[in-house]
Formats: structure tokens, sequence, C-alpha cells
């Protein structure tokens, strides 16, 4: 009686049977979210060669409570591009690599660099050669000795032009490397470059034997065992999750779990949830408006760090009004800097009295410009402008914290001294696009709101970049188009001066001169926030807004 | 049945107009795609990477060509359904696309499927009480779900059912038990909107006047209902509830994100912030040729509820 029904039904279900068919059958994809759910009771007690998705999941409720956690869980908010250990552009799968394959160099808790991979190093007086000695008994996770080899293969590969690499920028003074023995290399610059053991902390060294392996196509794709680094690489599932088990011979000392899953969150209110139920033990970056409530809530903790990423308003130092360094430090009077750390950011940010990191090598503290709106009118009246004039404020949204907040306040501020303020809020690669792909006279913006995240802890990595008349955009980052020969000639000497006390007064000297001359509205070092469940410990934070886990346990 | 002669000049004909859209459509997303402002090699540089490296990688992707030419070369690849490499991941597009379509085929027929079990037997129910409590019950509901935002409804069952009662997991997938949150907050929406649909559908076709006839034949309200409503009712149903699977298989990008659900969705949107033109081009290919199979297939179920609908 109920025919069309029965044939709808008929059809639905045939339907339901086609999508289901094509979803087991697709090429190579596990579907993800249905078979591992029927082989998750069996694989709970078996070994790790089994998708741990599930596995997770039900070890904190019901295994008999162990010594330590096996899995350690953490919620990142993106995904990776590719796991090629040299071809990173965000901090945040750069320091997952960091867990895998190691560098020369690396940094301390305060910032500041240590010996890593390398037992020591000398630079040549003429500064163009610095010879690194190697540690010895250090074995990549495939088994290949740590040796010259693989240091210079690594380089090699970073120099090679065919090679995706988007920190190259830092190698622009390395002209070849030559192993000396089995644990010694030699780099050959092409010009006196005092940053450049430094820069060694970017580099991650890679295993020959297991780069041969896998070809150039394989190693974004499942880098497996090439490096020294105490995880290696399991398992990939794009969108959802990054594995990596526990290497137990990691030169340091195995980590204290078999594997650790980031898994991907994008949305912070879920990655928060995913704490308070229990899903995951670390979450990165949980959303700043919900700090001060997951402070007091039990069973959380919160890790808030200082970073190397300073804040600032970029002035475009080559148009109308902004030509006048008064009128410059008039917008630096304008905002009220503590205010805004306060009521805008949670707290979230530590003060700026320099462009350079306090830790960095070179750093000079200024005096801060303080809240002053009378002085700002002043210097806006002596400069002509007692009425001010109208400016563009580029924003990004969502890329730093309360990023569009931030412009809103600025906005305020600076109406109060007379400035008009539009905001102009795209999207990031537009952001991009207009931030450096400009010359001074096509900018969108006059002003613009920007972070620059420094991996290399001296103070040239920001000075020279940003504020040396070389380095003015399109393509390049001085995008105050700020020029000052002096500043320009203590940056280029500074760099191929080879004692370090001289570095550290010509810097001083630059920063005053930059300080005074703002092509910056100077603003905060933002801060890195992790939140994490009470029962993580030996969780360490560095200020590169990055966190290591090679002493966590979870118990 | 009569309409499977037609079938195969139907067919044809059905298969022209999809091609010739498919062609439209791809043309269109080429240019839009690359007129909204950024430049991918930039992007995938990195923000410091030097000018070289920034032109070295667009000579690499073929950006460094005169915009025709990426035409050709795009248009030529599709006719081997090749849908290129991404930009940012180096992997085929199709190979990106198809680990993330049984995510977001899952989603869509599970949500869909719950919906439709509790959406069309509540739409009649609440047609059959007209007026009645539990039709006003049902309309506020449905008014309800379809005005909650999908982003509030999904944190909401996420504090109830993950932090507070700890039952389901809040985001990820891998186990049916990840599937439940995500599910629910769609098929949620979809109940709402197909209780009202039908409904409103059931109490038209009660109007009709074969429903007077029957009536004055002396049949039961339930017989007629079942045996004469029903059958004509249905068929907006239908259609609502394949545009609306069709739209589900291009991803619930909210839900995707709010749920950390893997599938197509978020994969669009992460290809458009980062101007991942192949990407982008191949996801909405794939995504348009589902939707117009779908539609296709709603068609044809609309001859096998009713067969005075001929394939024309």
């Amino acid at each position: 009686m109920h025919k069309a029904i029965n044939k709808l039904a008929a059809v639905a279900a045939i339907i339901v049977v086609v999508a289901a068919v094509l979803v087991f059958t697709l090429p190579q994809l596990q579907p993800t979210s249905t078979i591992s759910s029927t082989t998750s009771s069996t694989s709970f007690t078996t070994t790790s060669s089994v998708t741990t998705t599930t596995t997770m999941s039900s070890t904190t409720p019901t295994s008999s409570p162990p010594v330590t956690q096996k899995v350690l869980r953490i919620a990142i908010g993106i995904d990776a591009d590719t796991l090629d250990p040299h071809a990173q552009t965000t901090t945040l799968i750069s320091n997952i690599m960091e867990f895998m394959t190691e560098p020369l160099f690396f940094y301390n808790q305060k910032g500041e660099l240590v010996h890593y991979l390398a037992e020591s190093y000398s630079v040549s007086p003429d500064g163009l050669k610095v010879t690194v000695t190697l540690k010895k008994g250090i074995k990549f996770q495939d088994g290949y000795p740590l040796n010259a080899t693989a240091v210079k293969l690594t380089f090699d590969r970073l120099l090679n032009p065919k090679v995706k690499v988007p920190s190259r920028y830092l190698l622009d003074a390395l002209n070849s490397t030559d192993i000396v023995d089995t644990y010694t290399v030699r780099f050959n610059l092409k010009y006196p470059y005092a940053p450049f053991i430094r820069t060694l902390t970017t580099w991650y060294i890679i295993s020959p034997s297991a780069y041969q392996k896998l070809g150039e196509e394989n190693l974004g794709k499942t880098p497996i065992d090439i490096g020294t680094g105490p995880l290696r690489f399991k398992e990939w599932v794009k969108g959802d999750h990054i594995t990596l088990s526990r290497f137990d011979g990691y030169w340091g000392g195995p980590v204290k779990f078999e594997e650790v899953v980031f898994k991907i969150v994008p949305e912070a209110q879920t990655r928060e949830a995913m704490l308070l139920s229990g899903e995951v033990d670390i979450v990165y970056q949980p959303p700043p408006a919900d700090l001060p409530k997951l402070n007091n809530t039990p069973g959380v903790k919160l890790a808030i760090n200082p970073s190397t990423r300073v804040m600032t308003v970029n002035i475009n130092t080559q148009r109308g009004p902004l030509k006048d360094v008064r009128v410059r430090q008039a917008l630096n009077y304008a905002v009220d800097k503590e205010a805004l750390i306060k009521n805008v950011l949670f707290n979230l940010a530590t003060l700026a009295d320099s462009p350079v990191y306090p830790a960095f090598f070179g750093y000079s503290p200024q005096k801060v410009y303080e809240y002053n709106p009378e002085k700002a009118k002043q210097l806006l009246a002596e400069a002509g402008y007692p009425n001010g004039f109208k400016v563009t404020l580029m924003v990004p949204t969502g890329r730093y914290i309360f990023d569009r907040q931030v412009g809103e306040a600025l906005q305020s501020y600076l109406s109060k001294i007379g400035v008009t303020v539009e905001l102009y809020t795209p999207d990031w690669p537009t952001f991009v696009q207009s931030l450096i792909g400009q010359n001074y006279t096509s900018t969108p913006w006059e002003l613009c709101y920007v972070g620059y995240g420094m991996t290399t802890p001296d103070a040239d990595a920001v000075l020279y970049s940003v504020f040396h008349s070389s380095q003015w955009a399109p393509g390049k980052f001085n995008t105050m188009f700020y020029k000052n020969e002096e500043v320009d000639k203590l940056l280029d000497d500074a760099r191929r001066e080879v004692d370090e006390n001289k570095r550290l007064q010509m810097y001083a000297q630059a920063q005053n001169i930059i300080w005074n001359e703002c092509p910056w509205i100077f603003l905060y070092f933002q801060n890195f926030v992790l939140a994490h469940s009470d029962k993580v410990h030996g969780l360490i934070v560095y200020p590169y807004e990055t966190f290591d886990i090679r002493q966590v346990y979870v118990a | 049945m009569n309409p499977v002669l037609s079938a195969p000049k139907y067919f044809f004909y059905r298969l022209l107009t999809l091609a010739i859209t498919l062609f439209g459509l791809v043309t269109l997303i080429f240019i839009l795609i690359r007129s909204i402002p950024g430049d991918p090699a930039r992007v995938l540089a990195g923000m410091m990477a030097s000018e070289e490296d920034v032109n070295l990688i667009r000579e690499q992707l073929g950006l460094n060509q005169p915009i025709y030419i990426q035409y050709f070369i795009y248009l030529k690849n599709l006719f081997t359904l090749n849908l290129g490499v991404s930009f940012r991941t180096d992997s085929p597009v199709i190979y990106e696309i198809f680990a993330r379509l049984p995510n977001t085929l899952i989603l869509a027929v599970t949500s869909t499927c719950v919906a439709v079990i509790f959406g069309v037997p509540l739409g009649v129910l609440a047609a059959s009480r007209k007026g009645g409590k539990l039709d006003f019950l049902l309309s506020t509901f449905s008014i309800a779900g379809i005005s909650l935002p999908i982003y509030w409804l999904g944190l909401i069952l996420i504090l109830i059912f993950s932090v507070e009662l700890r039952l389901l997991p809040a985001g990820g997938s891998g186990s049916p038990m990840h599937l439940v949150l995500p599910t629910l907050t769609i098929a949620l929406y979809l109940i709402a909107f197909i209780v009202k649909i039908t409904k409103a559908s059931v109490i038209d076709s009660m109007e009709k006047n074969y429903v007077i006839t029957a009536k004055s034949k002396g049949l039961s309200e339930r017989a007629i209902l079942y045996k004469h409503v029903l059958k004509n009712a249905l068929i907006p149903v239908v259609t609502i509830i394949g545009l609306q699977f069709g739209a589900l298989l291009g991803g619930a990008v909210i839900t995707e994100t709010i749920f950390a659900w893997p599938g197509l969705g978020r994969l669009i949107v992460d290809s458009i912030n980062s101007r991942d033109y192949p990407m982008v081009q191949g996801s909405i290919f794939i995504f348009a040729l589902l939707y117009a199979l779908v539609n296709l297939a709603t068609d044809i179920l609309y001859t096998l509820i009713d067969p005075r609908v001929r394939l024309k």
C-alpha cells in the first residue's frame, strides 16, 4: 500500500549503501572515522603499529592508574603544509619538527644561545670561516652516526635553489660547507657575518641515509627517521593529527611517554573544551578572552611566557605628515601602551623598551615614550599639523592576540590628538601583499599593526632586516621605508665586526637613533600562552613561541 | 516503467548541460580566485623570504606565465582529469581531496539520514495535528532550529556533552563517537528545516481536490494521508533534502571547524586563505560535480515517487 514510500526508502537505502561502499573503497584512505573504531577495543593493549586515534581517547578513564600516561595529547590550531624540516613557515610546525630533527645550536629558556649537536665552535680572525665541532656518539634515528657528512649534506640542501627553503635569507652569507674531519665542519662565508652562529638555531640536521631512502619528494610527506631528536615520525593524517613515537636511542635520554599526538583543532574554543573534557593534555594558544576563567579552573594550568614577537605599528616614513620625525614621535606619545596591554590584551604582552628582545645579543634598553597626549598635540602643532590629518591603519584579523581590538584602540587613541584613522582589515595573504609587496608610494596604508617573531637571538636579525635602507620593500622588510645613513653604517659594520664588545656598542647606538626617529609606534612583546592539565609536568616554554616536551610526563 | 525508454536521450541531454555548467564554473573559479589580492608565491615562501626565493617559487608554480597560458594548461589538464598539484603541500590535488572526501561523505550521509528519519515523520505529524499542541511545539522547535547559529549550537553541545557530561569527544575524528556531535549539530538544523517543509507541503496537498473526492468517498483521514497525500507531498521534501545533501557534500565549514572534523569544507577555506589556486579550483570542481550528480539522482527519485513526473 505504501508503494511510493517503500520505493523512496529503497532508493535512500541504495544511496547510503553506495556512499558507504564508495567511502570504504576509495584508494589508500583509511576511513578514519569508522574502521579504527571496530579495532579500538582490541588495539588498546596491542603494539603501536595499529592506528592510535582511538586508543588515545580511551586511555585516561579506563586503564588502571599507570605511573605515567603513555600517550601525550596536544591540541594545536593548524595543520602542517609539509613535514620537510627545512620548508617550515610557521613557528608551530617548526617547533614540532624540532622534536624529530635537531639543530647545531639552540636556545635556553631565557632565549640565550646554547650548544646542541655542536660541541664547540671558532671563528677565524677575518670572520670568514666558522668551524664547528660536533658532539660525538650521537646517532640518528635510523642508526646513522652524526658526523660532518650529515651537516654538509644538510647545508648543501639548504643552499640548493631548487629546494623550497623559506628562511633561506638567513643563510645569505653562507657560501659553502667543507668537511674538515669526521666531527668537524667549516662554514665558508661570503662576507664576515657575526650573527652566523646564532642563525644555526634554525637549521635541523638530517640523516644522509634516511634522506637518500626517502628521496626529495617524500621528505615532506613521511619524514621517517630523519633526525637525531627524541621522537620519530609515525603518522600524519591530514587535517586530523600528527603522531610521533619515542626514539629509545635518543642521546639526551628517551622521553617518558610512548607517543605524542598533535591533534589539529582549528577552533580555539574547541581546544579549550578538549582540555576541560580531558581529551588532550596540552592546548596551544587557548582563546585569550577565556584565560582569566581558565586560571581559576581546577585541574588547569596556564603557561604564560613573554615571546620575542615584537608588536609595532609600522609608519610609512616617506608619506605626507609622517615624513616629519616630530609627527612620528607624537604618535608614540599618543598611545597609552600600558593601558593597551592591561585592558585590551588582558596583560598578554610585555612593554617593549627596544625593538630588540631583551635576551638577544645586542639589546640596549631605551626610554619608553610615556602616554602624553598633550605633548603629542604640541609636537603635531610644531610640525604644522595642529588639526591633525587622516591616515589608514592596516590590521590583520585573527593573526595576533586581539589584533582587531588593538586596531580599534589605536584608532581611538590617535583620534584624541586629532589624527583620524581609518581601519583596513584584509585577510592574511592580502595583508602580506599590502605590507611587503608595495613601494612607498603604493602602500594602501600609512600605518600598519604587525608583529615580527625573530628566530635568531641577535640584534642583527631584527635591526638589519627591518631598519636598514637596503631592505626597503617591495620584497624586503623595511616596510617603513626608513632610511638613516648612520644607522645603515652601524648595522653594516656590526655585521662584519668580530669583536663582540664593539658590536654591542654599535647596536646600542643604532637602537638609540632608531628609537628617537620613531619609524615605529613601539608597543610590546606579545606573550605566548599554553594551557595544560595540572597532571602535565616538565613542560618547558621558550621565548620563541616554542615549547619542549623532552622532559614532559603526565601523572 | 515508461520513462526508462527516453532515458538515453535524457541522460545525454543532462550530461551535456552538466558539461557546459562545469566549464562555466571552472572558468569562473579560475578568474575569481586570481582576482582576490595576495600572492601565492609570497604566502608560500613565507613572509621573511627574499624576493629571489619568491620569484623562484613563482616560476616553479608556473605563475610567471601569461594568464591565458595558465588557463589553457589548466583546461588541458582538466580534460585528462588532472587537477594539478597543491601549491601548499606539493601533493596531487586529487589525493588531498580524496583524503577528506570520506569524512565529508560520512558526515553528510549520517546527518541527512538522521534528519530524514526524524524530520519527515515529525512534519507529517505536525500537519495531521494542525493547530494542536504538538504542532505548536514542533513549529517552535523548527523555528528555533533554523534560526540558531550553527557555531553557537555546536559550542553549546560541546559544553553539555563533552565538558559537563564527558560523554562525547569535543573534537577530532577516529571513532563513531566523534561523529555524534557534528552529526547532531547539522541534523538539528536539517530536521527543523524538513519538519517545516513537510508540514507545509502536506497541508497544501490536503486541500487539493482529490482529497475532497477521497473524503466524499468516505475514506478515513488516515488512509487519505498515507495513500494519497503523502506521495504528492513528498516531492518538494525530496527536492529540499537533495539540495541540502548536495550542499553538505561541499563540506560543512563551520561544523567541521568547531568539531575539528577533517572534511572538505575546511580544506577549501584553508586553501583560499593560502591562495592555493589548484586546490581551490580542484575542490570546487569536485564539489560541483558531486552536487550536479546528486541533483540528477534527485530528479530520478521524483519519477520513482510519482510516475507522472516524466524525464524530460
